[in-house]
C-alpha cells in the first residue's frame, strides 16, 4: 500500500473510530455509573443527524447561508442540545422506572424504546423509510495533498470528537461534578450517603452520553451524505461493541475500543478482496472474540460482582 | 482422621496477596471459628474453599481428595456447602424450593425424565418436599408456617435462617457460614446460636467453619478459632488462648470490636 | 368444570366477534368495555375472580381438553374462512416459538435477541429436504427441531461465558450472522430468492395444500394446517409445562435467580444452559418447519431481528416464565393487529411500546407466572 493511499484510509479509519468512540463513551457511562445497558442509545445516535437535517432545514429557509459558521454553531448546538433533552427524558420514562428490576427487563425496555424511537421517525419524517439526503453544511472544498483527498468533514469530525471527548474527560477527571460521577460508578451506595445526589448523577449522565451520541449522529450525517431511520441499529451494535473491548465502565477503555473498531474496519475493507461486505460483520467477530477470550475487555470491567 | 486439610493455601490478585500460606485442618465434628479485621481474607478463603477462585498455591484436601481447581458444583457434591455474606438465595422460589435445590434429589432429575417414566419424577418430588420440610423444622415453626412464601418476602433473620437450611439440606460434610448473625440483634443473634447448637446436636459429624465478627457468637459455638490478618494466620487454637493473644489485639486495635 | 366451560366459550364467542365485526371501533368499544368488566369484577368481587383463577389452576387438565374441543370446532365457526384460519395457524405457530423462548429466556434466564435464527433453521430444513431430496415432511419436521437444537448449542457455548448484557449481544449476533449466511449459501438455500414451490405434507393419501373436502362443506386448505398446527401445539404444552414443572425446571429457575449459588450448590451450570438453549432452540425449528410446509415459500428477510423483538414482546406481554401467558401473548400480538390493517405501518412501533408499557406497568405480563404452593410433608400442589 502506498504512503497516500495509506494516509488517506488512516484519516478515514480515525474519523470512523472517533465516532465510534463517542458512542462508546456513552454505553460505558451508562453502564459503569447507572449500572444500565442502555440499547436505545444507538438510537440517539439517529435522532441526532435527523435533527440535525430538520434543524438545518429550518434554519436555512430562514435565511442562513449554507457553509456558514453560524449555521454550523447553530446546527451543532442543536443537536447537543437535543441530545441532552433525549437523556433526561430517557433516564425519566425509561431507567429511573426500573431501578430495582432485573438486568433483563432494563436491557427490554431500553430496547423497546429504541423500536418506538425508530418507527417513529421512519413514520414522521416524510418519505422515512427511504434514505434521505443529508445537507451539505460545511459547503467547502477537499483540499488535495499529492494523491491524498481530505475532506473537510473528516477534519471537522476528529477535531470536534476530540474537543468533545477531552471536554468530557475534563468534566470527569477535574471538576466536582466529576467527582461525583466517579464515585457513583464506583459505589452508589457510599455516594449516597456522602450526599452526593445520585439521581442527578444519573440524569447528568445520561444527558452528557446522550449529546455525545447525538453528535456522533450529525457527524455521521456530514460525512457520509445521507441518513436513514435504521442508521442507529448498527450504531449501537458496534457503539457497544467497542465500550465491550474497551471495558465496560471504563471511558479511556472506550475511546480505545472505538478507535480500535474504526481502524480494524477500515483495514478489513481495504485489505481483505470484497471487504465491504464484510465491514459491519468485523465488530461482530471482534466482540465475540472478545468475550469468549478476555470477558473483560482490554482494559478490565468496572464493575465487580461482589461474593 | 482429617476430614479437611488446607495446606499454604495462597491467592494472588495482581499484586495483592488476599490469602497468604493459610494452613489448618478441621476434624470431623469439629466447628472452627475464622475471625479477623475487615478485609483479612476471610472471604476469600471461603471461596477458595467452595472453589470459586482457584488458588495460586497450597492445596485443599476434603475428606482425602484434593479440591483445590475443581468446579463449585464438583466441591459440593464432595460434600461442602455455603452460605453467602450478602446472601444470595434463589429470590423469586418459595422457601421448600431454595431448600430444595440443596437436595440430590433435584440432580437425580433429568429432562427426559419429565415427560418418559414420570412416576419416578412424582416420587422423586414428594421426597424432595418431605425431606425440606423436615430440615425446615430445625427451626421450629420460624420456618414451616412460612413454606410457601417467596424467598425475597421473608424478614431478614428467616433469610439467613432459610440460608442455613438450605447448607444443611444435603447432609453435607462441611459448612462454611459466612457472617450468619450479620444484620441481626443481641437477641436474635442469640437464637441464632441456640438454633445453630441444634443443628450441631443433630448432626454430629458435621464440621462448621464460621466466620463471624461477634465474639460472644463465636465463643458459645466454636471449638477452635483462626484469626486471619492481611491473608496471614496470626493465631489458631481455643477460644481464651487466641483472645489473649498479643498479635490479634495488636491486629484488632481500632476496629472497635467488642472485647471479650 | 361448569365454570371453565362457561368462561372458554366465553372466550371463543369474544373471538369471533372480534373476527365478524368490521368496524375496527367497534371491536376496540367491546376490548375496552371487556377489560374494564374483567377490572372491576377483581375489584369489586376480588374472592370471586380469586377462586375462578384457583379452580382454572388445580384443574388444568380440564382446561386443556375443553380449549382442544373448543378449538377443534372454530374453522366451522369460522365457516371455513382462508383469511382467519391463516391468521390462527400463525398464532399457533408463534405460540410454539413463544414457548420455546419462554423456556429458554422466561425459566432458564437465559436472554435470547435472536430467536428468529432458530426458525429459520427448521425452516430451510425441511424446505431443503422436501424440496430438494425428496424426503418426507414427516420425517423432515422432527429433523428440523433436532438441527435447530443443535444450533441452539451453538449458540449456547459461547453463551456459557458471558451473561446478561454481554449474552444479548451475543444472540443479536448470532441471529444477523445466520440470517446473513441464509444469504450468502445460494446454492443451497436459494439466497435473497429464498425456496420457492415446497411441497405441501401428504397425511394418508391427503394432500394438505388441498381443500378439506367434507361431506357438508369444504374448506380451504388453510383447514388442514389449522388441525395440524393445533396437534402440535397442544403436544408443545404438554411438553414445555412437563419440563417446567419437574425438578429439573425448578433447577432452571435456581440457575436464572443466581447463578454462582446454583452453581455452589451443585448444579453443572454448563449442562443445564445447552439445554435450557437446545430445548428453546427445538420449538422454534419445528415451528419454522411447520411454516415452510404451510406457505410454501422462504426467504431469509422472513427471518430478522424484527421477528426476534416479536417473539420477545409476546412473552413479555404474557408474562415471563408463565406458558399460559406465552401462549395467550402469542396469539394477542398476531390477531389484535389484524383488525388494524389500515395502521399495517405502525405494526413494528405498536410492538415497541408493547414492551416499553409493559414493562413499565405491568412486569408480571397479562397471566404471570404462579408459583408452586406446597403442602408441607405432602405431594406438592399444582400451581
Amino acid at each position: 500500500m502506498s504512503g497516500e493511499v495509506f494516509f488517506q484510509q488512516f484519516l478515514n479509519a480515525l474519523s470512523l473510530g472517533v465516532m465510534y468512540a463517542l458512542i462508546a463513551v456513552g454505553f460505558t457511562l451508562f453502564f459503569g455509573v447507572i449500572e444500565v445497558v442502555n440499547f436505545a442509545h444507538g438510537e440517539v445516535f439517529m435522532m441526532g443527524a435527523f435533527v440535525a437535517l430538520i434543524v438545518s432545514g429550518i434554519l436555512i429557509s430562514a435565511g442562513f447561508t449554507m457553509g456558514s459558521l453560524p449555521l454550523l454553531v447553530a446546527v451543532l448546538m442543536a443537536v447537543l442540545v437535543a441530545g441532552g433533552i433525549i437523556g433526561v427524558l430517557l433516564e425519566k420514562f425509561i431507567v429511573r422506572p426500573m431501578r430495582g428490576a432485573p438486568d433483563i427487563m432494563t436491557l427490554l425496555i431500553t430496547l423497546g424504546i429504541s423500536i418506538v424511537m425508530r418507527e417513529a421517525v421512519m413514520l414522521l419524517v416524510p418519505n422515512g423509510r427511504n434514505p434521505q439526503p443529508f445537507p451539505n453544511l460545511m459547503n467547502l472544498d477537499s483540499i488535495q495533498i499529492g494523491g491524498v483527498l481530505i475532506k473537510p468533514e473528516t477534519i471537522l469530525s476528529i477535531v470536534l470528537s476530540a474537543i468533545l471527548i477531552g471536554g468530557l474527560a475534563y468534566i470527569i477527571e477535574k471538576t466536582t461534578f466529576g467527582r461525583y460521577i466517579r464515585a457513583t460508578a464506583q459505589d452508589r451506595e457510599a455516594a449516597m450517603m456522602m450526599g452526593i445526589n445520585v439521581k442527578k448523577v444519573f440524569i447528568i449522565t445520561l444527558a452528557l452520553g446522550s449529546a455525545l451520541g447525538a453528535v456522533a449522529g450529525l457527524m455521521n450525517g456530514l460525512s457520509y451524505g445521507i441518513i436513514k431511520f435504521d442508521m442507529g441499529f448498527a450504531a449501537s451494535i458496534k457503539g457497544f461493541a467497542a465500550a465491550v473491548v474497551g471495558g465496560l465502565g471504563n471511558v479511556y477503555g472506550a475511546i480505545a475500543g472505538g478507535l480500535l473498531l474504526g481502524f480494524l474496519e477500515i483495514f478489513v475493507v481495504s485489505v481483505i478482496p470484497d471487504g465491504s461486505s464484510y465491514q459491519d460483520i468485523v465488530s461482530f467477530v471482534i466482540v465475540i472474540l472478545c468475550l469468549v477470550f478476555r470477558p473483560a475487555g482490554i482494559f478490565g470491567e468496572r464493575a465487580y460482582e461482589k461474593v | 482422621m482429617k476430614l479437611l486439610d488446607v495446606q499454604k493455601l495462597t491467592i494472588c490478585f495482581g499484586g495483592v496477596i488476599a490469602v497468604n500460606e493459610v494452613s489448618f485442618a478441621l476434624q470431623a465434628g469439629e466447628t472452627l471459628g475464622v475471625i479477623g479485621p475487615n478485609g483479612s481474607g476471610k472471604t476469600t478463603l471461603f471461596n477458595l474453599l467452595s472453589g470459586i477462585y482457584k488458588p495460586t498455591a497450597g492445596t485443599i484436601t476434603l475428606a482425602g481428595k484434593p479440591t483445590q481447581g475443581l468446579r463449585t458444583d464438583e466441591i459440593f457434591h464432595l460434600g461442602l456447602s455455603r452460605t453467602f455474606q450478602n446472601g444470595r438465595l434463589f429470590w423469586n422460589l418459595n422457601v421448600l424450593e431454595n431448600i430444595m435445590m440443596g437436595l440430590e434429589e433435584v440432580r437425580k432429575t433429568s429432562i427426559v425424565g419429565s415427560i418418559v417414566g414420570r412416576q419416578k419424577e412424582k416420587d422423586l418430588q414428594k421426597q424432595a418436599v418431605q425431606k425440606a420440610s423436615k430440615i425446615m423444622e430445625i427451626f421450629g415453626t420460624l420456618l414451616t408456617s412460612q413454606a410457601n412464601k417467596i424467598a425475597s418476602d421473608l424478614p431478614y433473620a428467616d433469610r439467613r435462617r432459610l440460608e442455613i437450611c438450605r447448607a444443611i439440606a444435603s447432609n453435607p460434610k462441611v459448612i462454611l457460614l459466612d457472617e450468619p448473625s450479620a444484620g441481626m440483634d443481641g437477641i436474635e443473634t442469640e437464637v441464632l446460636m441456640n438454633d445453630l447448637l441444634k443443628v450441631k446436636k443433630a448432626m454430629p459429624e458435621l464440621s462448621i467453619i464460621v466466620v463471624e465478627h461477634d465474639m460472644g457468637f463465636i465463643k458459645g459455638l466454636v471449638d477452635k478459632v483462626m484469626v486471619l490478618d492481611y491473608g496471614k494466620r496470626i493465631a489458631y487454637g481455643l477460644f481464651d488462648e487466641v483472645a489473649t493473644n498479643e498479635d490479634v489485639i495488636k491486629a484488632y486495635l481500632g476496629q472497635g470490636d467488642e472485647a471479650c | 368444570m361448569i365454570k371453565i366451560l362457561l368462561t372458554e366459550i366465553i372466550g371463543y364467542i369474544l373471538f369471533l366477534f372480534f373476527v365478524y365485526v368490521e368496524e375496527p371501533i367497534a371491536v376496540v368499544a367491546v376490548m375496552a368495555a371487556f377489560v374494564f368488566a374483567v377490572l372491576f369484577l377483581k375489584k369489586k368481587c376480588g374472592e370471586f375472580v380469586k377462586s375462578l383463577e384457583k379452580t382454572y389452576a388445580d384443574n388444568l387438565g380440564q382446561v386443556g381438553i375443553i380449549a382442544v374441543v373448543l378449538a377443534l370446532t372454530m374453522p366451522f365457526a369460522l365457516m371455513g374462512d382462508a383469511y382467519w384460519l391463516q391468521i390462527l395457524n400463525f398464532s399457533m405457530l408463534y405460540a410454539i416459538m413463544a414457548l420455546g423462548l419462554n423456556f429458554m429466556t422466561g425459566r432458564a434466564g437465559m436472554i435470547c435477541l435472536g430467536y428468529a435464527a432458530f426458525m429459520a433453521i427448521g425452516a430451510y430444513t425441511v424446505g431443503i429436504l422436501t424440496l430438494k431430496l425428496g424426503v418426507s415432511f414427516w420425517l423432515a419436521l422432527p429433523l428440523a427441531g433436532l438441527l435447530a437444537s443443535v444450533f441452539g448449542v451453538i449458540l449456547g457455548l459461547p453463551a456459557l461465558r458471558v451473561k446478561g448484557h454481554y449474552l444479548a449481544l451475543v444472540t443479536i449476533a448470532f441471529g444477523l450472522i445466520v440470517q446473513q449466511l441464509l444469504l450468502n449459501l445460494e446454492s443451497i438455500t436459494g439466497g435473497t430468492n429464498g425456496l420457492i414451490n415446497i411441497p405441501s405434507p401428504h397425511l394418508m393419501g391427503m394432500d394438505m395444500g388441498a381443500n378439506l373436502n367434507l361431506s357438508f362443506m369444504s374448506m380451504s386448505y388453510q383447514a388442514n394446517f389449522y388441525y395440524l398446527c393445533l396437534i402440535i401445539l397442544a403436544i408443545t404444552t404438554i411438553l414445555i409445562y412437563r419440563f417446567s414443572n419437574s425438578l429439573f425446571g425448578l433447577a432452571l429457575n435456581a440457575m436464572r435467580e443466581d447463578q454462582l449459588a446454583a452453581q455452589c450448590y451443585g448444579m453443572n451450570i454448563t449442562r443445564y444452559k445447552l439445554l435450557a438453549f437446545a430445548v428453546g432452540a427445538f420449538f422454534g425449528g419445528i415451528s419454522g418447519g411447520l411454516y415452510a410446509a404451510m406457505i410454501n415459500f422462504i426467504a431469509p428477510e422472513n427471518f430478522g431481528y424484527s421477528m426476534s423483538i416479536l417473539v420477545i414482546s409476546m412473552i413479555i406481554l404474557g408474562g415471563l416464565d408463565s406458558i399460559p401467558g406465552a401462549i395467550i401473548g402469542a396469539f394477542f400480538l398476531t390477531i389484535f393487529p389484524e383488525k388494524f390493517r389500515a395502521f399495517e405501518d405502525y405494526r413494528v412501533m405498536f410492538y415497541g411500546i408493547i414492551i416499553v408499557l409493559c414493562l413499565l406497568f405491568m412486569r408480571e405480563g397479562l397471566l404471570p407466572f404462579k408459583h408452586r404452593i406446597f403442602k408441607p410433608g405432602m405431594p406438592k400442589g399444582e400451581n
